[in-house]
């Protein structure tokens, strides 16, 4: 990943001392290099990718033309199918080439061979779309086509997110940013390299180990593998979304937030107030509440619970365990909604964070592997290898996970903390103490320049 | 003022960070771009004590997070190696290096070698737990993902030390030869050692111009002395292409390497397997239909790297050459796997 790299650094701390230069200029000119450089980042990655998106915003801003000259709903319906065509052709075009070699084929083009790979940034540039195509419909106004551009290639969010809703960005690009808050950027850089780098590398690591070969581990490594994946995954996406809320913070944006202590959830819906907040907000308000939301009754509103969670899983790849990934958590939801409704609920909240970790930690044994059959392996193993001896050092992880666990909770707002803390350090103090924690982080961190699961989404 | 600050601090930070990390920067710039730089084996006394500093901290690391047995010592860094590089280029002359990239072209038009019908009809009979070993870079980590248990359910054991951006080319980056030779001592029962790399590998080394007789020269010689390490230890060498990639201009580069390890490999009776598995008709394809006639991706975005699909389909090709006597009850895949190799024209 382009972010890691030292190139990065200096090509974009060069264009910090351009763009801000600029708004003095005028902030139009300022807009127009953070354009720029957005293009420029994608090319970087690859340019295939930055065509696509190019392309991909004159159709939108086409698209959203049409809804604004027409206002009729079937205008918006008519250009959200196409928006979610697009994405569902590239996203599943494995699945339905051999349809498309049928038909070229048969109109005498079978020496084409279609080589169509996934656009890095579709899903989410996708639903930033999405957004803004609703937002016109609603408040019956449009942006200029340069405007759209610099959404829909925002370097920060395109990778892997957080959705950023269109209302949201635009009133941030249209005013005037100020540069702030450097200790937090500091911070949350830190804080991302350290999940991402450290954390997450060492716990894939760990975790593969186990994951992969489940009939050689007894129940209890089979346990720390699950536990190692779920911290791991965590580690990996937030981390992602520390570094490019930094990124975002340098330009004078703020992103949402998209985690906030996952795993002290003391149920599965605070889970997903809690995980992945803006892709739980965008299910919520353009599949649930469209769908009908609780307004049709309690039974019709669990349906639409488990097609909201079925859809979500699809998204993450159209194979049955990510469909059974998003119905086990859609289930979840359903009954937490029939405990609610008959006034049950588990007073020790300890207790309920205790369950719903381990219901969020099982589920991800199918968003872990690939097919049906390794998951349930991995469950049969699991199950067969209690028998198996334990060794004292896993007994030792084990205990130190549950300190961790009763810990957790005071990690509240850390980032907070440490940005404050670092504020008060005298500025001439600064760099040495800055550069003390990534010489450490470095030093500690296997070679190799990581990447983000969620890229692949 | 503010943005004025920021760029300070972080000026400054990168400043510190890099008089630490000067020789990994270095080391990734002579990967990356290709650039050779003496300051690799100079000890310049003004950065000893980033040196020390960053030592102290590997070796923190590797108590640390890979202390246990399972885990090798790679080394990063070798002073010998390029040492050796500079002494070969002085007994050359030095118009020697000047000659043109072209000349591979030549070499590869002059000698049709592509990766076809290199499969050897005899089958490969192991010592059940015999311990497989991996080496090479990010297309056998790929390979990696799905090999060792495929092996397992073989009866075998495999350790895979495979690490991305490394070659032949760039021992100063990192050393192949020298981190396989430390396998060996630490593993005993290493009896299959099992390479795939090359991707990082078609430039120019120090001073020497890649395609030139000295380039490959030195890099048969390194080649050679895989083997050699290899037959001290009595270990049979499995060799696989490397395979074609979405890159017109990188396969022109990689099929002459190709030829270049299947001539070392059959001089040394090794076995190398052709990248044919997830080849279409020899080309590039991200795409490969199965027995089932319906298409799968194989390969990454990035048209180099494999899916977990194709790393299987190339995983089996190896798995294809060992007698099958210790198949567990639990592969039962793998006979659709082999349909679809079938499927290619890719197993007779």
């Amino acid at each position: 990943m382009v972010f890691f790299t030292l190139e990065f650094a200096i090509v974009f701390l060069f264009f910090l001392c351009i763009y801000w230069g600029l708004q003095k200029a005028h902030k139009a000119c300022q807009n127009i290099s953070l354009l720029l450089f957005n293009y420029a980042v994608l090319l970087w990655i690859d340019p295939y990718f930055a065509l696509v998106v190019g392309i991909y915003t004159i159709a939108i801003y086409l698209l959203s033309c049409l809804i604004y000259i027409y206002e009729t709903k079937i205008m918006l319906v008519f250009s959200l199918s196409l928006v979610v065509l697009n994405l569902a052709f590239f996203k599943y075009f494995s699945s339905i080439k051999d349809s498309f070699d049928t038909i070229f084929s048969l109109v005498g083009l079978d020496v084409v061979d279609i080589n169509i790979l996934f656009p890095l940034g579709l899903s989410f540039y996708t639903f930033a779309s999405i957004t803004y195509l609703c937002s016109v419909s609603k408040a019956g106004q449009i942006v200029s086509f340069f405007s759209l551009a610099t959404f829909l290639s925002f370097f920060p969010t395109f990778v892997s997110g957080p959705i950023m809703r269109s209302d949201f960005f635009f009133s941030q690009l249209h005013k005037e940013r100020h540069f702030g808050k450097t200790s937090l950027i500091v911070t949350l850089i830190l804080f991302g390299l350290f999940k991402k780098v450290l954390c997450a590398t060492y716990l894939q690591t760990y975790s593969d180990s186990i994951l992969q070969n489940p009939a050689d581990y007894s129940t209890l490594s089979l346990l720390l593998g699950i536990y190692a994946y779920a911290v791991r995954l965590y580690c990996d996406f937030s981390g992602y979304v520390d570094l490019v809320s930094a990124f975002a913070l340098m330009l004078g944006f703020t992103l949402p937030q998209n985690f906030n202590m996952p795993y002290a959830a003391r149920n599965i819906k605070e889970f997903w107030g809690r995980w992945h907040i803006s892709l739980s907000l965008f299910i919520r308000d353009y599949i649930y509440i469209p769908l009908g939301g609780n307004k049709r009754g309690f039974l019709l509103a669990q349906l639409f619970v488990l097609i909201s969670f079925s859809l979500s899983g699809i998204w993450h790849g159209n194979t049955y365990n990510f469909l059974i990934w998003g119905l086990l958590h859609g289930l979840g939801t359903i009954i937490f909604n029939c405990m609610r409704a008959c006034k049950l609920s588990i007073p020790i909240p300890y207790v309920s964070a205790f369950i719903t970790f381990h219901f969020v930690t099982f589920a991800w044994i199918f968003f872990y592997y690939p097919t049906l059959d390794d998951s349930l392996f991995y469950l049969e193993s699991f199950i067969t290898n209690s028998t198996k001896p334990v060794q004292y050092y896993e007994i030792l992880y084990i205990f130190l996970c549950g300190i961790a666990f009763i810990l957790y909770p005071l990690c509240v707002n850390l980032h907070i903390k440490c940005a404050l803390a670092f504020h008060k350090i005298p500025f001439i103090l600064q760099p040495i103490v800055l550069s003390c924690f990534f010489i450490l982080i470095i030093g500690f961190a296997p070679s190799g320049i990581p990447n983000f699961i969620y890229a692949g989404f | 003022m503010r943005v004025i600050r920021f760029v300070f601090l972080s000026l400054i930070t990168m400043i510190f960070v890099c008089y630490v990390y000067h020789k990994s920067i270095l080391a990734y710039i002579v990967q990356q771009y290709h650039y050779a730089s003496d300051m690799l084996i100079l000890q310049i006394p003004f950065f000893s004590f980033g040196d020390t500093l960053a030592n102290k901290l590997e070796s923190m690391r590797l108590a640390l997070f890979e202390s246990n047995e399972t885990e090798l010592l790679l080394p990063q860094y070798s002073h010998s190696n390029t040492t050796q590089i500079q002494s070969s280029i002085s007994q050359k002359d030095t118009k020697e290096n000047e000659q043109s990239f072209t000349q591979i072209d030549s070499v590869i038009t002059n000698n049709p070698m592509t990766e076809n019908t290199n499969m050897q009809s005899s089958k490969l009979i192991l010592q059940p737990k015999t311990r497989f070993l991996l080496i090479g870079d990010s297309l056998m980590q790929g390979i990696g993902m799905v090999l060792p248990r495929m092996l397992q359910q073989h009866g075998f054991i495999a350790k895979n030390i495979a690490k991305q951006s490394t070659g032949l080319t760039y021992p100063s980056f990192f050393n192949w030869e020298e981190a396989t030779r430390q396998a060996f001592k630490q593993y005993n029962d290493i009896g299959v050692l099992v390479v795939c790399l090359g991707a990082n590998d078609p430039w120019s080394m120090p001073k020497v111009r890649f395609g030139t007789d000295l380039w490959e020269q030195i890099y048969r010689s390194r080649i050679q002395a895989i083997f050699d390490i290899a037959k001290e230890y009595n270990a049979i060498v499995i060799w696989y292409a490397v395979p074609a990639t979405k890159n017109a201009k990188l396969n022109k580069k990689l099929l002459y390497l190709n030829s270049l390890y299947k001539e070392v490999v059959y001089a040394n009776d090794g076995i190398f397997i052709s990248s044919d598995a997830i080849l279409q008709d020899g080309e590039f394809s991200a795409y490969l239909k199965d027995s089932s006639g319906k298409s799968r991706l194989v390969r990454a975005p990035d048209g180099i790297h494999f899916t977990t699909y194709g790393a299987k389909l190339l995983a089996q090709m190896l798995i294809d050459l060992i007698e099958d006597s210790n198949t567990t009850q639990e592969n039962a895949k793998e006979p659709k796997l082999q349909q679809d190799l079938l499927q290619n024209g890719v197993l007779q």
